[in-house]
Protein backbone atom coordinates (compact mmCIF):
# COMPACT_ATOMS: atom_id res chain seq x y z
CA UNK A 1 0.00 0.00 0.00
CA UNK A 2 1.37 3.41 -0.92
CA UNK A 3 0.99 6.70 0.85
CA UNK A 4 -1.84 7.97 -1.38
CA UNK A 5 -3.84 4.81 -0.98
CA UNK A 6 -3.31 4.84 2.78
CA UNK A 7 -4.45 8.45 3.04
CA UNK A 8 -7.59 7.73 1.04
CA UNK A 9 -8.34 4.64 3.11
CA UNK A 10 -7.77 6.57 6.30
CA UNK A 11 -10.39 9.14 5.30
CA UNK A 12 -12.86 6.36 4.54
CA UNK A 13 -11.92 4.62 7.78
CA UNK A 14 -12.91 7.66 9.84
CA UNK A 15 -16.04 8.02 7.73
CA UNK A 16 -16.93 4.43 8.69
CA UNK A 17 -17.10 3.15 5.13
CA UNK A 18 -14.13 0.79 5.01
CA UNK A 19 -14.56 -2.96 4.77
CA UNK A 20 -12.96 -5.32 7.31
CA UNK A 21 -10.36 -6.28 4.67
CA UNK A 22 -9.45 -2.63 4.09
CA UNK A 23 -9.22 -2.02 7.81
CA UNK A 24 -6.92 -5.00 8.09
CA UNK A 25 -4.77 -3.54 5.32
CA UNK A 26 -4.59 -0.22 7.16
CA UNK A 27 -3.53 -1.93 10.39
CA UNK A 28 -0.87 -3.87 8.54
CA UNK A 29 0.33 -0.70 6.81
CA UNK A 30 0.72 1.22 10.05
CA UNK A 31 2.37 -1.75 11.73
CA UNK A 32 4.90 -2.64 9.11
CA UNK A 33 5.34 0.15 6.55
CA UNK A 34 7.65 3.11 6.63
CA UNK A 35 4.92 5.62 7.39
CA UNK A 36 5.39 9.24 6.15
CA UNK A 37 5.53 12.00 8.72
CA UNK A 38 2.01 13.34 8.10
CA UNK A 39 0.49 9.92 8.75
CA UNK A 40 2.84 8.86 11.51
CA UNK A 41 0.66 10.15 14.36
CA UNK A 42 -2.16 7.80 13.26
CA UNK A 43 0.18 4.90 13.86
CA UNK A 44 -0.36 5.46 17.57
CA UNK A 45 -4.07 4.88 17.17
CA UNK A 46 -3.57 1.60 15.29
CA UNK A 47 -0.86 0.60 17.74
CA UNK A 48 -3.39 1.20 20.47
CA UNK A 49 -5.88 -1.21 18.84
CA UNK A 50 -3.12 -3.79 18.54
CA UNK A 51 -2.19 -3.31 22.15
CA UNK A 52 -5.78 -3.72 23.31
CA UNK A 53 -6.06 -6.91 21.30
CA UNK A 54 -3.04 -8.34 23.08
CA UNK A 55 -4.63 -8.03 26.52
CA UNK A 56 -5.46 -11.39 28.04
CA UNK A 57 -7.58 -12.31 31.01
CA UNK A 58 -5.64 -12.97 34.20
CA UNK A 59 -5.16 -16.65 35.03
CA UNK A 60 -8.05 -18.18 36.86
CA UNK A 61 -7.70 -18.63 40.58
CA UNK A 62 -8.04 -22.28 41.54
CA UNK A 63 -10.59 -22.01 44.28
CA UNK A 64 -13.01 -24.69 45.34
CA UNK A 65 -16.63 -24.02 44.47
CA UNK A 66 -18.64 -22.74 47.48
CA UNK A 67 -20.99 -25.75 47.40
CA UNK A 68 -18.13 -28.22 47.27
CA UNK A 69 -16.31 -26.42 50.03
CA UNK A 70 -19.38 -26.51 52.26
CA UNK A 71 -19.85 -30.23 51.60
CA UNK A 72 -16.22 -31.00 52.41
CA UNK A 73 -16.43 -28.95 55.60
CA UNK A 74 -19.63 -30.75 56.62
CA UNK A 75 -18.02 -34.16 56.03
CA UNK A 76 -14.92 -33.15 57.99
CA UNK A 77 -17.06 -31.85 60.86
CA UNK A 78 -19.13 -35.05 60.91
CA UNK A 79 -16.00 -37.23 60.98
CA UNK A 80 -14.54 -35.13 63.77
CA UNK A 81 -17.76 -35.44 65.78
CA UNK A 82 -17.83 -39.21 65.29
CA UNK A 83 -14.24 -39.53 66.42
CA UNK A 84 -14.94 -37.36 69.48
CA UNK A 85 -18.03 -39.38 70.46
CA UNK A 86 -16.22 -42.66 69.94
CA UNK A 87 -13.26 -41.46 71.99
CA UNK A 88 -15.49 -40.29 74.83
CA UNK A 89 -17.44 -43.57 74.81
CA UNK A 90 -14.33 -45.70 74.89
CA UNK A 91 -12.84 -43.57 77.61
CA UNK A 92 -15.91 -44.09 79.80
CA UNK A 93 -15.99 -47.88 79.33
CA UNK A 94 -14.17 -50.01 81.95
CA UNK A 95 -11.44 -52.26 80.78
CA UNK A 96 -12.46 -55.75 79.74
CA UNK A 97 -10.45 -57.35 82.49
CA UNK A 98 -12.17 -55.39 85.27
CA UNK A 99 -15.73 -55.60 83.98
CA UNK A 100 -17.85 -57.71 86.40
CA UNK A 101 -19.28 -60.50 84.27
CA UNK A 102 -21.97 -62.68 85.93
CA UNK A 103 -21.37 -66.37 85.81
CA UNK A 104 -23.85 -68.26 83.74
CA UNK A 105 -26.07 -70.55 85.79
CA UNK A 106 -28.89 -72.91 84.83
CA UNK A 107 -32.38 -71.78 85.90
CA UNK A 108 -34.41 -74.33 87.82
CA UNK A 109 -37.91 -73.57 86.47
CA UNK A 110 -39.50 -76.29 88.62
CA UNK A 111 -39.20 -73.94 91.60
CA UNK A 112 -41.60 -71.47 89.91
CA UNK A 113 -44.13 -73.99 88.69
CA UNK A 114 -47.71 -73.34 89.93
CA UNK A 115 -49.24 -76.44 91.37
CA UNK A 116 -52.32 -74.96 93.04
CA UNK A 117 -55.40 -74.88 90.79
CA UNK A 118 -56.84 -71.60 92.17
CA UNK A 119 -53.49 -69.90 92.03
CA UNK A 120 -53.09 -70.99 88.39
CA UNK A 121 -56.56 -69.61 87.55
CA UNK A 122 -55.79 -66.28 89.26
CA UNK A 123 -52.47 -66.04 87.43
CA UNK A 124 -54.12 -66.82 84.12
CA UNK A 125 -56.79 -64.13 84.68
CA UNK A 126 -54.13 -61.58 85.51
CA UNK A 127 -52.19 -62.42 82.39
CA UNK A 128 -55.30 -62.24 80.20
CA UNK A 129 -56.40 -58.89 81.74
CA UNK A 130 -52.98 -57.35 81.20
CA UNK A 131 -52.85 -58.64 77.63
CA UNK A 132 -56.33 -57.26 76.93
CA UNK A 133 -55.36 -53.83 78.28
CA UNK A 134 -52.21 -53.72 76.18
CA UNK A 135 -54.06 -54.87 73.08
CA UNK A 136 -56.57 -52.02 73.45
CA UNK A 137 -53.83 -49.42 73.82
CA UNK A 138 -52.71 -49.71 70.18
CA UNK A 139 -56.14 -49.25 68.56
CA UNK A 140 -56.86 -46.46 71.05
CA UNK A 141 -53.80 -44.55 69.87
CA UNK A 142 -54.73 -45.17 66.25
CA UNK A 143 -58.31 -43.95 66.75
CA UNK A 144 -57.06 -40.82 68.54
CA UNK A 145 -54.60 -39.97 65.79
CA UNK A 146 -57.17 -40.56 63.06
CA UNK A 147 -59.48 -38.18 64.90
CA UNK A 148 -56.76 -35.55 64.98
CA UNK A 149 -56.16 -35.97 61.25
CA UNK A 150 -59.87 -35.64 60.54
CA UNK A 151 -60.00 -32.46 62.66
CA UNK A 152 -57.08 -31.02 60.69
CA UNK A 153 -58.68 -31.92 57.37
CA UNK A 154 -62.03 -30.45 58.43
CA UNK B 1 -20.82 -29.18 19.16
CA UNK B 2 -17.87 -28.27 21.43
CA UNK B 3 -18.39 -28.54 25.20
CA UNK B 4 -18.99 -25.39 27.20
CA UNK B 5 -15.54 -25.51 28.81
CA UNK B 6 -13.88 -25.40 25.39
CA UNK B 7 -16.10 -22.52 24.26
CA UNK B 8 -15.39 -20.61 27.48
CA UNK B 9 -11.63 -21.12 27.20
CA UNK B 10 -11.59 -19.91 23.59
CA UNK B 11 -13.62 -16.77 24.24
CA UNK B 12 -12.46 -15.80 27.75
CA UNK B 13 -9.86 -13.25 26.65
CA UNK B 14 -12.35 -11.55 24.34
CA UNK B 15 -14.94 -11.35 27.12
CA UNK B 16 -12.35 -9.89 29.45
CA UNK B 17 -11.22 -7.26 26.94
CA UNK B 18 -14.81 -6.19 26.26
CA UNK B 19 -15.63 -6.02 29.97
CA UNK B 20 -12.42 -4.11 30.66
CA UNK B 21 -13.20 -1.65 27.88
CA UNK B 22 -16.66 -1.03 29.26
CA UNK B 23 -16.18 -0.97 33.03
CA UNK B 24 -12.62 0.40 32.94
CA UNK B 25 -11.36 -1.60 35.90
CA UNK B 26 -9.49 -4.89 35.62
CA UNK B 27 -10.82 -6.37 38.87
CA UNK B 28 -14.36 -5.50 37.98
CA UNK B 29 -13.88 -6.79 34.44
CA UNK B 30 -12.72 -10.09 35.92
CA UNK B 31 -15.85 -10.21 38.07
CA UNK B 32 -18.05 -9.58 35.04
CA UNK B 33 -16.41 -12.42 33.10
CA UNK B 34 -16.70 -14.71 36.10
CA UNK B 35 -20.41 -13.95 36.43
CA UNK B 36 -21.00 -14.50 32.72
CA UNK B 37 -19.17 -17.82 32.67
CA UNK B 38 -20.94 -18.99 35.81
CA UNK B 39 -24.29 -18.04 34.35
CA UNK B 40 -23.27 -19.72 31.10
CA UNK B 41 -22.27 -22.89 32.91
CA UNK B 42 -25.72 -23.09 34.48
CA UNK B 43 -27.25 -22.88 30.98
CA UNK B 44 -24.52 -24.80 29.18
CA UNK B 45 -26.87 -27.22 27.42
CA UNK B 46 -28.72 -24.33 25.74
CA UNK B 47 -25.50 -22.51 24.90
CA UNK B 48 -23.81 -25.55 23.40
CA UNK B 49 -26.79 -25.93 21.07
CA UNK B 50 -26.54 -22.36 19.76
CA UNK B 51 -25.17 -21.52 16.32
CA UNK B 52 -22.74 -18.98 17.71
CA UNK B 53 -22.08 -19.52 21.44
CA UNK B 54 -19.26 -16.90 21.64
CA UNK B 55 -21.69 -14.22 20.39
CA UNK B 56 -24.10 -15.13 23.17
CA UNK B 57 -21.34 -14.91 25.79
CA UNK B 58 -20.18 -11.56 24.38
CA UNK B 59 -23.75 -10.29 24.56
CA UNK B 60 -24.04 -11.45 28.18
CA UNK B 61 -20.76 -9.69 28.97
CA UNK B 62 -21.97 -6.49 27.33
CA UNK B 63 -25.24 -6.60 29.28
CA UNK B 64 -23.53 -7.32 32.60
CA UNK B 65 -21.07 -4.52 32.04
CA UNK B 66 -23.94 -2.13 31.22
CA UNK B 67 -25.66 -3.22 34.46
CA UNK B 68 -22.49 -2.42 36.38
CA UNK B 69 -22.16 0.96 34.74
CA UNK B 70 -25.77 1.74 35.57
CA UNK B 71 -25.30 0.68 39.17
CA UNK B 72 -22.57 3.24 39.67
CA UNK B 73 -23.13 6.10 37.30
CA UNK B 74 -20.46 8.39 38.62
CA UNK B 75 -17.49 6.55 37.29
CA UNK B 76 -15.55 8.90 35.09
CA UNK B 77 -12.78 9.57 37.57
CA UNK B 78 -12.09 5.91 38.23
CA UNK B 79 -12.23 5.03 34.56
CA UNK B 80 -9.61 7.60 33.76
CA UNK B 81 -7.48 6.33 36.60
CA UNK B 82 -7.66 2.84 35.12
CA UNK B 83 -5.32 3.80 32.33
CA UNK B 84 -3.11 1.33 30.54
CA UNK B 85 0.17 2.47 32.00
CA UNK B 86 1.07 -1.06 33.08
CA UNK B 87 -0.02 -2.61 29.78
CA UNK B 88 2.08 -0.55 27.44
CA UNK B 89 5.00 -2.95 27.73
CA UNK B 90 2.81 -5.64 26.14
CA UNK B 91 2.44 -3.87 22.84
CA UNK B 92 3.02 -6.43 20.10
CA UNK B 93 4.62 -4.25 17.51
CA UNK B 94 7.86 -2.39 17.28
CA UNK B 95 6.64 1.12 16.53
CA UNK B 96 8.25 3.84 18.53
CA UNK B 97 5.09 5.16 20.20
CA UNK B 98 5.61 6.21 23.73
CA UNK B 99 3.55 4.78 26.55
CA UNK B 100 2.28 8.28 27.22
CA UNK B 101 0.69 8.52 23.79
CA UNK B 102 -1.08 5.15 24.10
CA UNK B 103 -2.21 6.00 27.60
CA UNK B 104 -3.54 9.28 26.31
CA UNK B 105 -5.51 7.56 23.56
CA UNK B 106 -6.90 5.23 26.20
CA UNK B 107 -8.10 8.18 28.24
CA UNK B 108 -9.67 9.70 25.14
CA UNK B 109 -11.46 6.42 24.46
CA UNK B 110 -12.88 6.47 27.94
CA UNK B 111 -14.49 9.82 27.18
CA UNK B 112 -16.68 8.22 24.52
CA UNK B 113 -20.20 7.05 25.41
CA UNK B 114 -20.39 3.37 26.51
CA UNK B 115 -22.14 2.19 23.34
CA UNK B 116 -19.58 3.83 21.05
CA UNK B 117 -16.79 2.35 23.15
CA UNK B 118 -18.16 -1.17 22.95
CA UNK B 119 -18.86 -0.93 19.21
CA UNK B 120 -15.32 0.37 18.60
CA UNK B 121 -13.87 -2.35 20.81
CA UNK B 122 -15.74 -5.13 19.03
CA UNK B 123 -14.82 -3.79 15.59
CA UNK B 124 -11.26 -2.50 16.01
CA UNK B 125 -9.93 -4.96 18.57
CA UNK B 126 -12.02 -8.08 18.07
CA UNK B 127 -12.58 -7.57 14.33
CA UNK B 128 -16.21 -8.66 14.47
CA UNK B 129 -18.53 -8.09 11.49
CA UNK B 130 -21.42 -5.65 11.86
CA UNK B 131 -23.98 -8.44 12.30
CA UNK B 132 -22.18 -9.96 15.29
CA UNK B 133 -21.63 -6.54 16.84
CA UNK B 134 -25.36 -5.93 16.49
CA UNK B 135 -26.12 -9.28 18.17
CA UNK B 136 -23.75 -8.53 21.01
CA UNK B 137 -24.86 -4.99 21.74
CA UNK B 138 -28.55 -5.35 20.96
CA UNK B 139 -28.30 -2.58 18.37
CA UNK B 140 -29.41 -2.85 14.76
CA UNK B 141 -26.78 -3.20 12.04
CA UNK B 142 -27.52 0.36 10.89
CA UNK B 143 -27.11 1.65 14.40
CA UNK B 144 -23.79 -0.18 14.67
CA UNK B 145 -22.56 1.54 11.52
CA UNK B 146 -23.67 4.92 12.82
CA UNK B 147 -22.07 4.33 16.23
CA UNK B 148 -18.84 3.19 14.60
CA UNK B 149 -18.77 6.24 12.36
CA UNK B 150 -19.50 8.55 15.28
CA UNK B 151 -17.01 6.77 17.52
CA UNK B 152 -14.19 7.01 15.04
CA UNK B 153 -15.08 10.58 14.19
CA UNK B 154 -15.25 11.54 17.82
CA UNK B 155 -11.93 9.84 18.47
CA UNK B 156 -10.36 11.71 15.60
CA UNK B 157 -11.77 14.97 16.93
CA UNK B 158 -10.39 14.19 20.34
CA UNK B 159 -7.02 13.34 18.83
CA UNK B 160 -7.04 16.61 16.90
CA UNK B 161 -8.20 18.53 19.93
CA UNK B 162 -5.44 17.02 22.02
CA UNK B 163 -3.01 17.72 19.15
CA UNK B 164 -1.90 14.13 18.93
CA UNK B 165 -2.80 14.21 15.25
CA UNK B 166 -2.40 17.22 13.03
CA UNK B 167 -4.69 17.46 10.07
Amino acid sequence: MNHTHATALLDRYFAGTTTPAEEHDLKTYFRTADVPAELAPYASLFAYWEQQGAITAPPRKLTARPGLRRTLLAIAAALLLLLAVRGTYRWQQPGLTTFPVAERQAVDWSQHEITDEKEALRFLKTVLTTTSDKLNEGPGITVRELREVRDILD
Amino acid sequence: MPPFTTIAASVRDRLYRLALRMVGDDGEAEDVVQEVLLSGWQRRREIEALDNPPAWLLKMTHNRAIDRLRSRRVRTTNERAAAVADQTSRTPHCLAESADTLGHIHRLMQQLPADQRSVLQLREVEGLPYREIAETTGLTVDQVKVYLHRGRGKLRQLLLHEQIVER
